[in-house]
């Protein structure tokens, strides 16, 4: 009888702690990026040509602001350009920077411009901008949106210390929990902890 | 612990794991499967005639009985879980995880596993009349895993075979058949065990030949309407097994097949020599299990086919339990080596969309060591095909005493 008693008051504990690792531990320490401002819409490609710039303005909505990416398409991996990609503050100063080869991009695939994190990056507008200084036939082109002439792009940004990560995470659980139908969660926290119950009683 | 309390932990565990992991393969699978209700009865047509205005462009690769079955299903589920269901089933922009009721669409789509999962339990308590068998399928942690994490319909198929299995002991005619040829119409996969069923009891040809007829009756009754659609025809060829099995060869001969006659034979043999060996089936299952791993590049959910039957030597043979154990320990080591970030973090998406970031095994090895997952997969499964030798000496020496 005592045995019983103490497997189920250590699955108990179990069960607390599964939930905890799974929804807090885990998330804090296991996500290092987080995507942050994104702009996803396409409905055109624009040709990347030589001597123009395709300048990209963004405000930046978390700290630690670590990677900047562009869509970009490159059929049958014919180009084989060089390429820079400047990430520029508000000031027109360049912070980072990054050449790559057209042959390393895709049909389509993102280029993941990524740079140590800006600690002090929140609410900061920046500019990435994309050139080449070579012709070619080849042209890799870059997806865009039309409506508002903006091109696909996502940042992402380090989620910082331990304590920074957990609370983001907090935060971010709990605007999930907010969100979810609360008739259905209702039910299912009344059914885990009802079964909980029988357990313990049985 | 008596019986209830192992169902309750074992609910309490399923119910706490199947909300919160996920596999796109549910998704996919149940995109397909929400068509029967809009009446389309010819998914194969269907998809070939609008492959361009889909939001998913995959083909179905499933047999018209599976597309039928879970069909059903979610016509009846559609009408009792949450609205936004078919948004999420039919979104696969940039935001086709980002639905936060995602957990509660799990719940109801892996429902019917739940049932099967439970059925399974009560069968093999049946077949082998050991209550721990009963409490360790429940309370395993790999079939959890197989069942609920990876999120696919095999656990239908296994629960007919091995209900085919049960009935097949108890010196049923026709039914164990029948079932397998229902699994088989569900999932290709237990034509592999159909001769081992065939040949279970005493040699009679007229029996053989009836059986082989009540298996193919339902697959050629479930295909029969689709047989003139090239359409079908293309889909049904796109799926991984027939090429998995036949893709490991050695001097140009498929190591699979080979194999597979090979204990095929010993089951024969050992059949006629010594019809009272006790799980003389389960060990050549065992055996297959081992060659299978060994030598296809196997999906995860697979495994689920043998496990039942695995699981029993953890009872009746204690001398190679520890062997068993080792065995998954690796299995679990090559899935995490699998270049598939779903297979790792991938599963976390229904508690934050981020764990997509984050760097798979897999990745991690290729950016910070010399030697490649690959590399270390194919020793795993050198080490598999170690173990099927040694176990295949082991039974061999026990058979002769």
């Amino acid at each position: 009888m005592k045995k019983i008693l103490k497997i189920k008051i250590l699955f108990i504990i179990f069960e607390i702690l599964f939930i905890f690792i799974l929804f807090i531990l885990l998330p804090t320490v296991a996500i290092t990026s987080r995507t942050g401002t994104q702009n996803l819409e396409s409905d055109d490609l624009s040709p990347v040509l030589s001597n123009n710039t395709y300048i990209q303005t963004f405000t930046s909505s978390q700290n630690n602001l670590e990677s900047v990416s562009f869509l970009l398409k490159n059929p049958a991996n014919l180009n084989r350009q060089s390429f820079t990609l400047e990430l520029l503050d508000n000031n027109k100063n360049t912070i980072q920077k990054l050449d790559f080869n057209g042959f390393g991009v895709g049909d389509p695939s993102w280029i993941i411009f990524k740079f140590p994190p800006i600690q002090k990056s929140k609410n900061e507008t920046y500019k990435i901008q994309l050139f080449t200084n070579e012709s070619t036939d080849n042209h890799i082109s870059i997806y865009t949106n039309s409506k508002d002439n903006s091109y696909v792009f996502q940042t992402t940004h380090s989620t910082g210390s331990f304590y920074e990560s957990f609370k983001t995470n907090l935060d971010l659980q709990s605007q999930k929990y907010i969100s979810q139908n609360q008739l259905v969660s209702v039910l299912y926290l009344l059914l885990i902890f009802s079964i909980n119950i029988a357990f313990l009683l049985s | 612990m008596t019986t209830k309390q192992v169902i309750l932990l074992s609910l309490l565990i399923r119910l706490l794991i199947i909300p919160f992991f996920y596999h796109p393969d549910i998704k996919s699978q149940y995109f397909h499967f929400q068509f029967l209700s809009q009446d389309v009865n010819n998914i194969y047509q269907y998809i070939s005639d609008n492959k361009y205005n889909l939001p998913n462009r995959d083909t179905f690769n499933y047999l018209p009985l599976t597309y039928f079955t879970f069909g059903s299903y979610f016509s009846f589920v559609k009408h009792i879980s949450l609205p936004d269901l078919s948004n999420w089933l039919n979104d696969w922009g940039n935001f086709k995880n980002s639905y936060p009721n995602l957990p509660y669409f799990l719940l109801s789509l892996k429902f019917p596993y739940l049932i099967a999962d439970y059925l399974l339990a009560l069968i093999l308590l049946k077949l082998y009349r050991r209550p721990e068998i009963f409490s360790l399928w429940l309370l395993n942690p790999i079939s959890i895993y197989l069942i609920y994490i990876l999120g696919n319909f095999d656990v239908i198929p296994v629960l007919l075979t091995l209900s085919s299995y049960y009935f097949l002991t108890k010196n049923k005619n026709i039914l164990p058949f029948f079932l397998l040829g229902i699994a088989i119409s569900l999932k290709l996969y237990p034509l592999i065990f159909l001769p081992f069923f065939l040949f279970y009891n005493p040699i009679n040809i007229k029996k053989i030949i009836l059986n082989t007829l009540a298996t193919i009756f339902p697959l050629l009754i479930s295909l029969l309407p689709f047989i003139y659609y090239s359409s079908f025809w293309s889909s049904f060829f796109g799926s991984g097994l027939t090429q998995k099995i036949l893709e490991f060869k050695i001097v140009g001969i498929p190591i699979f097949p080979v194999g597979y006659l090979t204990i095929l034979s010993s089951y024969l043999f050992s059949k006629t020599r010594f019809p009272e060996n006790f799980l003389n089936f389960e060990k050549h299952m065992l055996f297959l299990f081992l060659l299978f791993i060994s030598t296809v590049n196997f999906h995860p959910q697979w495994i689920l086919w043998f496990f039942p039957f695995v699981l029993v030597f953890n009872f009746f043979k204690p001398k190679i339990r520890s062997l068993i154990l080792i065995t998954f320990l690796l299995i679990f080591i090559y899935i995490a080596l699998i270049n598939d970030q779903y297979l790792f973090w991938g599963h976390l998406i229904p508690i934050d969309l981020a764990f997509t970031n984050t760097p798979s095994p897999y990745q991690l090895i290729i950016k910070y060591s010399l030697f490649k997952p690959e590399f270390v997969r194919q020793l795993l499964q050198l080490i598999f095909f170690a173990f099927l030798l040694l176990l295949t000496r082991f039974h061999e020496k026990n058979t002769k005493n």
